[in-house]
């Protein structure tokens, strides 16, 4: 079972359009909620006037902040947000207020009515703005400075004065919208007293424990459904409009829905955060990487959400997969009156790995030495240490992939370009740690057997990436049981316990492994001698993840127990007269300990990998303004690239049958290996993302004319 | 105003406001709700129907046209028995991970092969560039439909 490529069971449902979604529940007696958006970046917040809005046929009421029984703060880390603004308006496309209503159509009548009364402000709009002096402050009770980060180790200083070769430059990430095709939506309903959530969250005890704060009710009272999910990507780790439902259903008593429309998903979401990055690397001449320094600064946007901890990730990984002695890492996070920032796909390293993979090629050109080469000489290997500190004794990986992809491009050539155009071919490595920082992220699984049917209940989160199916995999394996005498039960909180967040890439891996343990010991339970063919034998089983939170100050410790890793190549072809650059292909060589169903995990590797094309070469959420398919440009069919990829299986020790994750580390690499291309195709070197036609023509006549690429 | 058209061979007679779009009406007044709306404004494809002969974004559509059309939606094709040959192909190439997109591409694919049974991969990749998909990086759908195409060149006997 472990391996094989079995049909998804949640495939059947999905390919006739009667899996049901956030949205498609729709009731007669449904009220539709809408919200009403802030229209500036900073203000005041005088008053909101609903009466004109109460008078509209079809209106039922305006949710505003004040409407809520229990806490108004939230934030998932730092308190700093409220579940509907009362006195600040913090970006544009804020949420202030909702309209519910009998009808879309009233919703809709009702939100052009609602009246703000507000007092503009100088808004903050980027890092520098914010760390000015005299800057205004976003919360007044704070200054722009969410959280200073630092992981030094060894002496950087000593190891630049002794290199051969010191490469430093700045990179600039955009900000990046998730583009999950489902407009985010939550649906709720009255059972008895309870209210039923049917939510699309990527950790479902976390909303029961913020719904019930909210609205100041016992947890018992609200029962967390999942609809299947219509993608997410880090996207849904947190609540938007969820107590709003339910508050509608519980003051109203009737069905509720809300559904944000694509402009509104892109106006109010939390976005990946823009980073800017100055990094240094020092090396000796043949090639060994001495020290690395790094001033990080990242753009939290105007809540915190889940920032500090994505930064902290980011910091972790700020060396890459190699051995480096010397480090000095600074990350500073700071508010701004842009839109939140927060988990997405990668959780922070994509940034940081675009200036690190950067750098290591402008190191191999200036040493002459093969890229990849240079990495081999400085990769992680069994018995090296992160810059955490972390010894890695097993499963790493990396060098097998390299060896992979120095074969498949040995054997591969790159063709000759036809005319006008130029080819290149570049690569870079990563590498990913599984599961929350330092931080204890238990997963439990219960299982119910009877008459040789298996019954297992979690609340792992089925975002689009298959975790149903290699959980029922790992059962069906674990049990030697064929697949059609098990089910999962995973979208409800009544009966499945709590698996933790489905994001980090852990879920597979946490729950995995303590459903795999949990099937050893029913197993025991069914050889026993007393064994009984008519009794329901129940196990419940959590696995913790040994991993040890990071010292405080210094960020040292062993904060993840495994590590996923990759190496990417990509070859692309630009066009000499625009600058537009075409991706030919990439070749994704990815470590993950075990492929539990190998058909899902090359879905997940090139799901990735055109989600990283797009980070490459095309995505740029600029604030308030590219607010629709059309000015948010994401890769479509005839942009995708020929992907291959090679699974390697250097199986993970505490794993679920060796497994690590996947779902994030397929994206970490790309962008940097197809700058990388660029740089071999062109000789130019882009330092920000995306690399537009425009960077990239502009970045030739700059060479052309001798002032070198910048 | 009241509209007649038929969906997936049935005759449906409604009550609509002119201002309503098509995917609105398919999802709130029908309860087909495997027509997905991905942005409301014509560039994700996850609306996609068969709209008298042809491929639409049915989130452009407006009732106003609705008087006599037919309309084939996701739910037209296959059965709760047997699926549609181009959904079992989606399903055996790892075609479907979130999903959403699912219904519009399948629609698309069935336009397109409607039209020419023996696509090439570039007319594949042109067929669906107007379908929108987050998960898969698209290569496993062309496959799919390679698959599609294949099966339905070997069975001249199942029409589409
Ligand atoms: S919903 Fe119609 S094209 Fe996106
Ligand atoms: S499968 Fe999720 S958008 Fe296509």
């Amino acid at each position: 079972m472990i391996g094989e490529n079995a049909k998804r069971i949640d495939a059947f449902d999905k390919s006739q359009g009667i899996a049901k979604y956030g949205g498609d529940t729709v009731p007669k007696d449904t009220l539709w909620l809408r919200p009403v958006l802030s229209p500036v970046a900073r203000a005041n917040l005088l008053g909101i006037d609903k009466s004109t809005a109460l008078s509209i046929p079809g209106v039922v009421g305006v949710i505003t902040g004040s409407d809520f029984p229990g806490e108004h703060k939230r934030g998932a880390q730092i308190k700093d947000n409220m579940i509907l603004p009362t006195e600040r308006l913090n970006y544009k496309g804020e949420m202030v207020a909702v309209v519910v209503a009998e009808s879309r159509q009233a919703a809709e009548a009702g939100v052009a009515a609602v009246v703000l009364d507000y007092e503009e402000l100088p808004p903050v709009l980027s890092v520098e703005e914010a760390l000015a002096k005299n800057a205004p402050r976003v919360h007044p009770d704070s200054d722009n400075l969410v959280d200073v980060m630092k992981l030094r180790r060894g002496d950087f200083e000593r190891a630049a004065a002794e290199a051969d070769l010191i490469v430093e430059n700045r990179y600039r990430t955009p900000r990046i919208e998730h583009s999950y095709m489902e407009p985010d939506a939550c649906y709720a309903a009255m059972e008895g007293d309870r209210i039923i959530v049917y939510s699309e969250i990527q950790d479902t005890y976390y909303l029961i424990n913020s719904l019930s704060s909210h609205l100041g009710l016992p947890q018992e009272r609200i029962c967390v459904r999942h609809p299947n999910v219509g993608g997410a990507f880090g996207g849904k780790t947190d609540y938007y409009f969820e107590p709003f439902v339910a508050l509608a259903t519980y003051l109203y008593g009737r069905p509720a829905l809300m559904r944000l429309t694509r402009r509104e998903v892109f106006l109010i979401t939390y976005k990946r955060q823009p980073a800017d990055i100055v990094y240094t690397t020092a090396v000796r001449k043949d090639g060994t990487i001495l020290g690395v320094k790094a001033n990080i600064l990242c753009d939290n946007g105007a809540y915190s959400f889940s920032a500090p901890a994505i930064c902290k990730r980011m910091v972790v990984h700020g060396a890459g997969c190699y051995v480096v002695d010397n480090v000095d890492i600074e990350l500073k996070l700071v508010y701004t009156n842009n839109t939140p920032t927060s988990a997405m796909r990668g959780y922070g390293t994509p940034q940081i790995n675009f200036a690190l993979e950067s750098q290591l090629d402008q190191v191999a050109e200036a040493l002459k030495i093969d890229p990849l080469e240079l990495r081999r000489k400085n990769c992680l290997k069994v018995g090296s240490r992160t810059i955490t500190g972390q010894l890695l004794d097993s499963s790493v990986g990396l060098s097998s992939c390299l060896d992979a992809l120095d074969e498949w491009r040995k054997n591969n050539p790159l063709d000759e370009a036809p005319v006008g155009y130029s080819r290149g071919r570049g690569l870079a490595c990563m590498y990913f740690g599984i599961g929350k920082t330092g931080r204890v992220d238990p997963a439990t699984v219960r299982l119910e057997y009877n008459n040789g049917k298996l019954t297992v209940f979690s609340s792992v989160t089925e975002i689009g990436q298959g975790c149903c199916q290699a959980m029922l995999q790992i059962a069906a394996h674990a049990m030697n049981m064929p697949l059609k005498d098990i089910t999962l039960v995973w979208a409800d909180s009544d009966t499945c316990p709590d698996a933790g967040i489905t994001s980090a890439s852990r879920i597979t891996y946490t729950a995995g492994r303590a459903l795999e343990e949990g099937c050893q010991k029913l197993k025991k339970q069914l050889s026993s001698a007393d064994f009984n063919p008519d009794r329901t034998y129940m196990v419940e089983h959590t696995f913790i993840p040994d991993k040890p939170p990071l010292e405080k100050d210094t960020n040292y410790g062993s904060p993840y127990p495994e590590y996923a890793f990759a190496v990417q190549l990509a070859d692309v072809e630009v066009n000499k007269l625009t600058g537009e650059v075409r991706l030919l292909r990439v070749v994704a060589a990815h470590d993950v300990g075990r492929a539990i169903n190998k058909q899902m995990v090359k879905g997940q590797i090139e799901g990735g990998i055109c989600m990283g094309a797009g980070y490459a070469l095309s995505e740029n959420y600029l604030e308030a303004r590219t607010v629709s398919f059309h000015e948010y440009i994401i890769p479509t069919a005839v942009d995708v690239p020929e992907m291959i990829s090679i699974i390697i299986e250097d199986p993970a020790a505490s794993g679920p049958y060796g497994a690590k994750g996947v779902g994030e580390p397929a994206l970490v690499a790309t962008a940097s290996a197809i700058v990388n291309a660029v740089n071999k195709a062109v000789g130019v070197r882009l330092k920000e993302l995306p690399i537009t036609a425009e960077r990239v023509y502009f970045a030739m006549k700059k060479a052309q004319s001798g002032k070198g690429g910048e | 105003m009241i509209v007649e058209f038929t969906v997936n061979g049935k005759t449906e007679r409604l009550e609509v406001s002119p201002t309503e779009t098509l995917v609105h009406i398919l999802r709130e007044k029908l309860y087909l709700t495997g027509t997905k709306e991905g942005c409301g404004q014509g560039d994700c494809g996850a609306c996609s129907v068969w709209f008298n002969g042809k491929i639409v974004n049915s989130c452009l559509i407006w009732a106003g046209k609705l008087q006599d059309a037919n309309i084939v939606t996701i739910e037209g094709l296959g059965s709760l028995t047997a699926l549609h040959p181009i959904q079992e192909c989606f399903i055996e190439a790892g075609a479907i991970q979130c999903g959403y997109c699912t219904p519009g591409m399948i629609m698309a694919v069935y336009a397109l092969l409607k039209e020419n049974p023996d696509p090439d991969e570039k007319e594949i990749r042109t067929a669906i560039s107007g379908n929108l998909c987050r998960c898969t990086g698209y290569n496993v759908i062309i496959e799919a439909v390679k698959k599609a195409a294949e099966y339905f060149k070997e069975h001249r006997e199942v029409s589409l």
